[in-house]
């Protein structure tokens, strides 16, 4: 993070100076009718170094926008208020405010530098409190290790516990939790919400539809909270069975609950729940007979009862879950028809349709039902995916009903349909919706030092092949060069090599053993080098070009180019590298595009020529995005030795004109950063004559090539490449 | 000085102790049926699911000495068939456990052979057929297998790489028992009879188990195995508190990621 470095040494500035400087930044906002004096005089009454903090803020945000930055110095003294004596506080403010301003615009950043006393209050909160985004990780890792359906952890994008619940696929949480002194205690009682709702979720809280249950009584909502207030003593009792430690540690959260547990109007609830075996129709029949007489009493943790959220989810899920169950029956039929074909004849005859039999075993021991399932008395193991699958069910209707026990015949059901909707939905939560298949890349903005989140958004684009004779002619016009280069490169293929004089190997060599008994005789100790062993030295390289397809390649650049690829895929060919060749181009942050040639495991198919064939020179040379995501690609490779190589004609810039320059430069430089720190080796092989002023900057020294004759490059790369790579 | 250990020649290594193995089908059934029929043997399964340990006891219920070999990416075919070595000025053959496995009639055990290399692999092949010989290049001779002799390699295929995946003509000679974590009631009854403890004790550690393995795929490449159980129970039955003796002998066998650590660590203090 950025500081001014001259904070402390300044003298205060008074309202003329300040506002003589916030003119100079501001300028483009002023008026006859607005003036920087207000704000000049309200920070002149600050301390130095606050004084000093505006400005050096308000010097980067006009460089953005100049109206925001006016927004700024105007409410930057009120600010100063609510932040006390608190510097990062009011550092964070103002990135938070920035950020805002990326994501979502001026009006929106206006208004956090508005309620900066609201921020305020989040900021010092957040000090003990602990903040869900925080513990989200671990949350979810904790819920998913507690057994069950798989539930996902969200925020509920409020603070209020009121509104904590789960829908039975999600547990939505308070975004922050800060109600308790300590940081320990916040973070126990955000364990607490998870477990509880995960508790509603094992131990069948929701098998009937509650709306449905509690219709008959004159006062629902009176109902539902006396409901949820037993059930809730349940599902504590039971997580005192079955999480005993978690138990103990919860105690200084359980006040109510003990409280109600010594009323003697409560006393027969406790009798009946406290049983190991109670059931969620246990708590319907106490809510029966104590409804009249009892007020339901609300636990700090309990959050809220939704049922017609669950409702929807449900029906959803036991549809999917149908179709999926009897799909997977229909596979253990035909695995099993496959093991026996003796008594796959029988079945066939008997009927179109194949009736499994259930048997649940109860293992009561570990709340976990066994379920068996047999096939004209032969009992079948079901694989553990349909043994949760069953379990689900189980947990949601509390039986596996016969319809569900028919086997799906081939054609009858598709669950492809069934699963390609839930994939569709799931972008929607996502929030991708609007950027369908887009990837998003922080971009490095080297006036704030700091990142711009999700910055650019990046999609990978086919190039329409086409099939011509480009590649075969390339080849006919540089075949000397092929052959040399083949050459070379053959040159290079990892061979086995016979390792001499080792300690250890496979046969004895015969040279060293003759020496070392001479020396034994002249006195000497003998050598214990007297092996040979075979050592295979393997290539294992992984390699991603990445292709410049801005418009200034247009011509006889983006020719050269890909003639250098031709070759240099004759030459990857022989040495058996797994390569990779992408392009990239791209017009403002909201449109970068990866244009795929060739993937890491694809074949040097006619389909690859014909794309390499079909390279053409598009928009502009932003690179950052580029980097950062043919990096990602790479990381996920498994490989000794991982390279990424440029092929470009200039320095990096976009349309929008802030990309041009030190900003442009000073991103690609991070992301090439950033690509080192994931193991990657960079290099940039370049024609640009005046490289030499800007790549050592980003690439460094020494992993740069600059190529002067433009008709040199096809030979170039291969050669290149070939002494990076040995 | 009094010695602690003792020395044994790899082929006179008999199990004298039955080691405590407890079946969960009838793999022993089936073991004794290949070995009566010259068929090699695949074990499948998950690490620390006791596979291991079935070598152990089938060898001590056939009394056959047990050779292991430890596979890994260096084994060459000469570390198994055997190599010339120079003593006091000659050579001298030396055979490698594979060869004294087939000379004596032992049981030769490849212990996660797809680490071994793929080239090293195939000199198993004629031993693994009907033909039972092992030719040895290096002297121009080929060994007959005695009846006794039994071939057995284990792998585990939850690997899942393509560099880690076992060769079709290999494992098409073995006859495969597939293992995995034994069922909670095995498992428990495994913990109190290996550890000694109590049975309350064991049925929480197996839950714990079961708590890890629903993590598998969500964050851990694999969840405690049975091993790893035994490890805490015995660190418990010293003293050590239930909750520390999960962190030390299961979490952070499992993983070196803190927040998964730190999940588990809450599990396991939700549990004892």
């Amino acid at each position: 993070m950025s500081e001014p470095h001259h904070l402390e040494l300044s003298p205060a500035l008074n309202a003329d100076e300040l506002e003589e400087q916030l003119d100079r930044f501001l300028d483009p906002v002023l008026s006859f009718r607005r003036s920087a004096a207000l704000p000049a005089q309200q920070i002149a009454s600050l301390e130095p170094s606050k004084q000093q903090f505006a400005l050096h803020w308000v010097e980067i945000i006009s460089a953005t926008n100049a109206e925001f930055a006016y927004q700024y110095a105007a409410s930057f003294s009120a600010a100063c208020v609510f932040f006390k004596q608190r510097q990062d506080a009011l550092q964070a403010w103002t990135i938070e405010a920035m950020q805002a301003y990326d994501e979502r615009g001026l009006q929106f950043s206006c208004k956090i530098l508005q309620n900066s006393e609201t921020f305020a209050e989040t900021f010092f909160k957040k000090q003990q409190g602990v903040v869900l985004e925080d513990k989200q990780k671990l949350l979810s890792a904790f819920v998913c290790g507690l057994n069950g359906r798989k539930l996902t952890i969200k925020s509920s994008n409020s603070l209020n516990i009121e509104n904590t619940y789960t829908d039975t696929e999600c547990i939505f949480l308070p975004e922050m939790i800060a109600q308790y002194p300590c940081k320990e205690d916040n973070f126990l009682f955000y364990k607490l919400l998870v477990v509880y709702h995960w508790a509603q979720n094992w131990f069948a809280s929701w098998r009937y539809d509650l709306i449905d249950k509690l219709s008959h009584y004159p006062d629902y909502n009176k109902a539902l909270t006396l409901f949820h207030c037993i059930e809730s003593i349940r599902l504590i009792i039971k997580i005192k069975y079955e999480l005993p430690g978690f138990f103990r540690q919860v105690q200084p959260f359980l006040s109510t609950f003990y409280q109600l547990r010594d009323n003697k109007n409560w006393h027969d609830i406790y009798q009946c729940l406290a049983q190991k075996n109670a059931s969620i129709e246990d708590s319907l029949d106490l809510l029966e007979h104590s409804y009249t007489c009892l007020n339901g009493v609300a636990f700090s943790f309990q959050g809220s009862l939704l049922p017609t959220k669950v409702q929807e989810i449900k029906a959803y899920r036991l549809q999917e879950e149908k179709t999926c169950f009897r799909e997977a029956l229909g596979q253990m039929l035909n695995d099993y028809q496959h093991l026996a074909p003796e008594l796959s004849d029988e079945i066939d005859s008997r009927s179109s349709e194949t009736v499994f039999t259930l048997q649940i075993q109860d293992e009561s021991q570990n709340d976990n039902v066994v379920f068996e399932l047999s096939l004209d008395g032969q009992i079948m193991t079901p694989p553990d995916d349909v043994q949760s699958l069953m379990s689900s069910i189980f947990r949601d209707i509390g039986e596996i009903p016969e319809e569900y026990l028919v086997a799906a015949g081939s054609g009858h059901y598709d669950a492809d349909a069934v699963n390609k909707e839930k994939k569709n939905t799931q972008d929607v939560w996502s929030g991708v919706y609007h950027e369908e298949g887009a990837y998003f890349y922080d971009e490095w903005d080297y006036i704030r030092q700091q990142y711009k989140k999700n910055w650019c958004v990046v999609r990978e684009v086919n190039v329409n092949p086409i099939y011509d004779d480009f590649v075969s002619q390339t080849l006919v016009k540089n075949r000397a060069v092929v052959q040399a280069l083949r050459r070379n490169f053959e040159a290079l293929r990892g061979e086995e090599k016979l390792l001499k004089r080792q300690v250890n190997g496979d046969d004895i060599d015969i040279d060293a053993l003759v020496q070392s008994y001479a020396e034994l005789s002249m006195g000497m100790e003998l050598s214990e080098h007297v092996f040979t062993k075979m050592q295979r030295e393997e290539r294992n390289i992984a390699v991603v070009f990445m292709v410049d397809m801005s418009g200034s390649t247009k011509g006889w650049i983006n020719q050269a180019e890909r003639e250098a690829l031709v070759l240099l895929c004759e030459s990857l060919e022989t040495l058996g590298d797994r390569y990779a060749i992408y392009g990239f181009s791209g017009t403002t942050r909201k449109r970068c595009e990866i244009y795929y040639i060739k993937h890491l495991e694809e074949d040097y198919s006619a389909k690859v020529k014909a794309r390499i064939s079909a390279i053409r020179a598009k928009d502009y040379t932003r690179m950052g995005f580029a980097i950062r995501h043919l990096s990602s690609l790479l990381e996920d490779v498994e490989a000794k030795t991982k390279l990424l190589i440029t092929l470009s004609d200039g320095k990096p810039e976009d349309y929008d004109g802030l990309y041009r320059g030190e900003y442009g430069i000073e991103d690609t430089r991070q992301a090439l950063f950033e690509a080192r720190q994931k193991g990657i080796h960079v290099y940039c092989i370049t024609i640009d004559k005046e490289a030499g002023d800007y790549l050592p900057h980003m690439y460094g020294a020494a992993n740069y090539a600059l190529i002067e004759d433009i008709n040199s490059l096809p030979l170039k790369v291969s050669d290149i490449y070939r002494k990076l790579t040995t | 000085m009094e010695l602690l250990t003792q020395e044994v020649l790899p082929e006179n290594y008999f199990i004298i102790d039955e080691p405590y193995y407890e079946p969960v089908a009838d793999e022993i059934a089936v073991f004794e049926a290949a070995y009566k029929n010259k068929l090699p043997i695949l074990l499948k399964g998950p690490t620390g699911c006791g596979k291991t340990r079935f070598m152990e006891h089938m060898a001590w219920r056939l009394k056959r000495p047990l050779i292991t070999v430890s596979c890994h990416d260096d084994l060459t075919a000469s570390d198994l068939v055997g190599r010339y070595l120079i003593t006091s000025g000659e050579t001298v053959w030396v055979d490698g456990p594979l060869a004294k496995s087939v000379r004596s009639g032992a049981i030769c055990y490849l212990d996660e052979v797809v680490e071994a290399r793929k080239d090293t692999t195939v000199v198993i092949h004629p031993l693994a057929d009907d033909r039972r010989v092992l030719p040895m290049e290096k002297r121009g001779v080929v060994l007959e297998a005695s009846d006794k002799f039994c071939l057995a390699m284990s792998y585990n295929p939850g690997y899942q790489s393509v560099l880690k995946d076992l060769k079709q003509s290999t494992r098409q000679r073995f006859v495969a028992l597939e293992f995995d974590y034994p069922s909670s009631t095995i498992e428990q009854k495994i913990l109190e009879n290996e550890a000694n403890i109590d049975a309350e004790l064991a049925k929480n550690l197996v839950k714990f188990a079961h708590m890890t393995r629903n993590l598998k795929g969500s964050g851990l490449d694999e969840g405690a195995s049975t091993r790893l159980l035994v490890h805490a129970a015995l660190l418990i039955k010293e003293g050590i508190d239930p909750v520390t003796a999960c962190k030390g002998a299961i979490a952070q066998a499992l993983t070196d990621d803190a927040e998964m650590l730190l999940a588990i660590n809450e599990l396991s203090a939700s549990l004892f």
